[in-house]
């Protein structure tokens, strides 16, 4: 161990105290193989799920491409992209980072480890299963809900010994102040299961009859993203963001409004997706003005985040971690603006059945979500291998691929989305203009596709040689520039 | 009964020998690491509330506009009158004009011209055209034969000859024909009064077994016809026809 400093001596406050250091220790090995294994999961399906996308994406300016195998025609694999990285990657690598930071929150050790070794290892079989199901033909034509119906039920399961699991840990935690990234924890692992189990019995089991299956359907797509990966999200960058720069999280009761509200509107929001279908007015408008709504617990959220790193921002400097978390939070900000906007008539008649929706999808699922998984996952995973990232170039090379290759992306689709919305609200106007319009910003989509695989590949790299603990033994963290003076901020991370 | 000390214990055993040698060097990211995040109680600003209050506010007034009364049976005006800013603003039927616009672009401009031009020679032009608008021995029953059957052989319009082939159109509706020759008639300084799907259709139906396209010759051997004005019922000839531009949508 350390001599404490004088300074720690006079002011053991300032000093985490050994034993908590111990607490933690035993806290992070206990989550070491479920979450491991769930990351490394995540990890392979988030490259054969971009690498689906990729092609689908150059598909859409060479039809012809790789045409010939009926198992790689666009309609198999724009669904099998979209299962692919919402529960191949996003979903498994969310509840790594939840599995970890709950065990963290309880102040416990994580039980029942076999039942999460269980639950990644049934969960990846019935993803396998999906996508190979919807290669082949099986896909049902029910968006976000693609995969076949023999694979449904292992998911579920899979997914029931998750929220089992929550509840014991939530039941079994140590007393005390409950912070809040827990409770956006806590509801997202119950609100996933409510959600999947919905859907598939309205949908598939006893589905339902007529337009209300476009309701249920968009209600499902629309709050998966909502209120289970916005919650996990977030729950990571109010982990992150204060204990990277050590200091309080600004507001409570900021939390609390934030919290709440989004509990409260966003189950709402789904019918904006169908504004112009046929669905009663209250319908729409009631999902209008929720969508507008979204207003508050975002801007709660943006301040409370922007205040608890005010005069820390040169952490940004050295801080893998913190660079992502931040990325991903500003981009949470921005999604949700213009996800709102976007709720409003006027503009929905412009952006709807355009590639400007297709830039928000991926504005919110990459700049936002998988930014702040990348982000927390250069966190955890030094804790529970116990070696540091070979590499602060290789790492920065990730982030800048990231960066760089989503903003293109969501740029391209963005302005091509809004020329060919336009092209098609005009009545003199064919519709092969718009698409005309919208192709070369498809063929810039398609080269950001290929700087972010190349990211991905990057990290995936880097990931394996945190596993297999290869390249020389580092003493401290993997920081992108050496401070000039190694300060509190600088060693801690 | 899942006690909270019986499974952590796996993970930790299975690595013993290599936890005694490495307890530093795997700690050494826990031991750096900052204590667990809290709370800070920071109060909500004013002016935060102040806005929040104000999106509530719009929330009301949406809802009170545009929700239909929360009936199930309103499906529309809402979402209509967002564009007019009131909610007694009602979907109308869509302008023929507008339609026929865009079934004119999509079919007709290719020869035709979106000046209505057409191609010296070969395709005629629309403008001020006896064929579109009426006069000397063309009436409207032939401008709506010549879109269903098609026109072929050299024609004379406005004193000059053109000579080419167009295609029959009867694959489309009667309301799509109707609305593009409302619109042509319409457009370009011409001003004929509209044709009614109604029209179109009695003329479908008197030209069922004609197969062939028209011929100017066979087209002259018809006693010309003009479309009342509201009226689907063909009417003999008289003038050329002096009717109002607009005629406003049914």
């Amino acid at each position: 161990m350390n001599s404490p400093s004088l300074l720690s001596s006079l002011n053991p406050s300032t000093e985490p105290d050994a034993l908590d250091s111990i607490e933690r220790a035993e806290i992070d090995a206990s989550t070491r193989i479920p979450v491991l294994l769930f990351f490394a999961s995540a990890i392979f399906w988030l490259l054969v799920g971009s690498s689906l996308g990729l092609v689908s994406a150059w598909k859409m300016t060479n039809p012809a491409l790789l045409d010939s195998f009926s198992w790689l025609t666009f309609g198999r694999l724009r669904p099998a992209h979209l299962n692919a990285v919402i529960y191949g990657w996003a979903t498994p690598a969310a509840i790594g980072v939840g599995l970890w930071l709950t065990a963290r929150l309880c102040r416990i050790p994580l039980l029942h480890s076999k039942l999460l070794i269980s639950a990644a290892i049934i969960w990846n079989l019935g993803i396998l299963l999906g996508i190979c199901g919807i290669l082949i033909g099986d896909g049902r034509s029910i968006e976000w809900l693609e995969f076949p119906a023999y694979s449904t039920p292992i998911l579920f399961i899979a997914y029931a010994f998750i929220g089992i699991w929550t509840i014991i840990m939530f039941r079994f935690r140590k007393p005390g102040h409950i912070y809040v990234s827990q409770w956006y924890l806590f509801a997202a692992f119950l609100w996933f299961p409510w959600l999947y189990a919905t859907a598939n019995i309205l949908l598939v089991w006893q589905p339902v009859q007529g337009p209300a299956q476009g309701a249920i359907n968009w209600w499902y797509a629309h709050n998966v993203l909502g209120l289970w990966f916005t919650p996990i999200g977030l729950a990571a960058a109010y982990y992150f963001i204060p204990k990277v720069i050590g200091r309080p999280i600004h507001s409570y009761y900021l939390s609390i409004l934030g919290f709440w509200s989004l509990a409260l509107f966003y189950s709402w929001n789904g019918m904006h997706h169908l504004i112009g279908g046929p669905f009663p007015a209250w319908m729409v408008s009631a999902s209008v003005v929720a969508s507008m709504m979204m207003f508050i617990p975002v801007i709660t959220t943006a301040i409370n985040h922007h205040m608890t790193m005010r005069g820390h921002f040169e952490s940004l400097q050295w801080s893998p971690t913190l660079r992502f978390i931040v990325f991903g939070a500003v981009s949470y900000t921005v999604v949700s603006l213009q996800g709102s906007s976007m709720a409003i008539p006027a503009l929905n008649t412009i952006t709807h059945f355009t590639d400007y929706t297709i830039g928000h999808a991926h504005l919110g699922l990459y700049a936002f979500f998988t930014m702040i998984l990348f982000g927390s996952m250069y966190y955890i995973v030094p804790r529970l291998v116990g070696w540091e990232w070979p590499s602060a170039t290789l790492i920065r090379w990730h982030f800048w691929l990231s960066a760089v290759g989503i903003l293109l992306m969501v740029g391209a689709l963005t302005l091509g989305g809004l020329l060919q919305g336009l092209a098609l609200y005009d009545v003199a106007s064919t519709f092969r203009s718009s698409l005309e319009f919208a192709n070369p910003f498809r063929v810039l989509r398609g080269i950001s596709g290929f700087i972010l695989l190349a990211g991905q590949l990057v990290f995936a790299f880097l990931f394996v040689q945190m596993l297999l603990k290869l390249g020389a033994p580092k003493k401290g963290p993997a920081l992108f520039t050496k401070p000039a003076e190694q300060t509190n901020d600088t060693v801690a991370i | 009964m899942s006690s909270p000390n019986t499974p952590q214990e796996e993970p930790f055993n299975e690595s013993q020998p290599e936890n005694e040698v490495n307890i530093v060097n795997i700690h050494a990211s826990i031991l750096r690491e900052r204590e667990e995040p809290r709370d800070g109680y920071e109060p909500i600003p004013l002016w935060l509330i102040t806005v929040f209050f104000a999106v509530i506010f719009w929330a009301g007034i949406y809802l009170a506009y545009y929700s239909g009364g929360f009936s199930k049976e309103v499906y529309n005006p809402d979402l209509v009158s967002w564009q007019g800013g009131g909610s007694a603003v009602a979907a109308g039927p869509p302008d023929p004009k507008v339609i026929g616009k865009r079934l004119y672009t999509q079919n007709c401009l290719v020869c035709h011209q979106s000046s209505g031009q057409g191609v010296a020679g070969q395709f005629p032009t629309l403008v001020d055209s006896e064929w579109v608008v009426g006069g000397d021995w063309v009436g409207d029953n032939h401008l709506v034969k010549v879109l269903l059957h098609g026109l072929g052989g050299p024609i004379q319009v406005k004193g000059a000859t053109y000579n080419n082939a167009m295609p029959p159109w009867s694959q489309l509706k009667d309301e799509q024909i109707a609305a593009i020759l409302t619109y042509i008639r319409s457009e370009w300084g011409n001003n004929a009064l509209p044709i009614t799907p109604e029209y179109v259709k009695t003329i479908r139906d008197q030209s069922q077994d004609r197969s062939d396209p028209w011929t100017q010759k066979d087209l002259k051997a018809i006693p010309s016809e003009t479309i009342p004005a509201g009226g689907a019922a063909p009417a003999p000839a008289e003038t050329a026809p002096s009717a109002p531009a607009e005629q406003p949508a049914a």
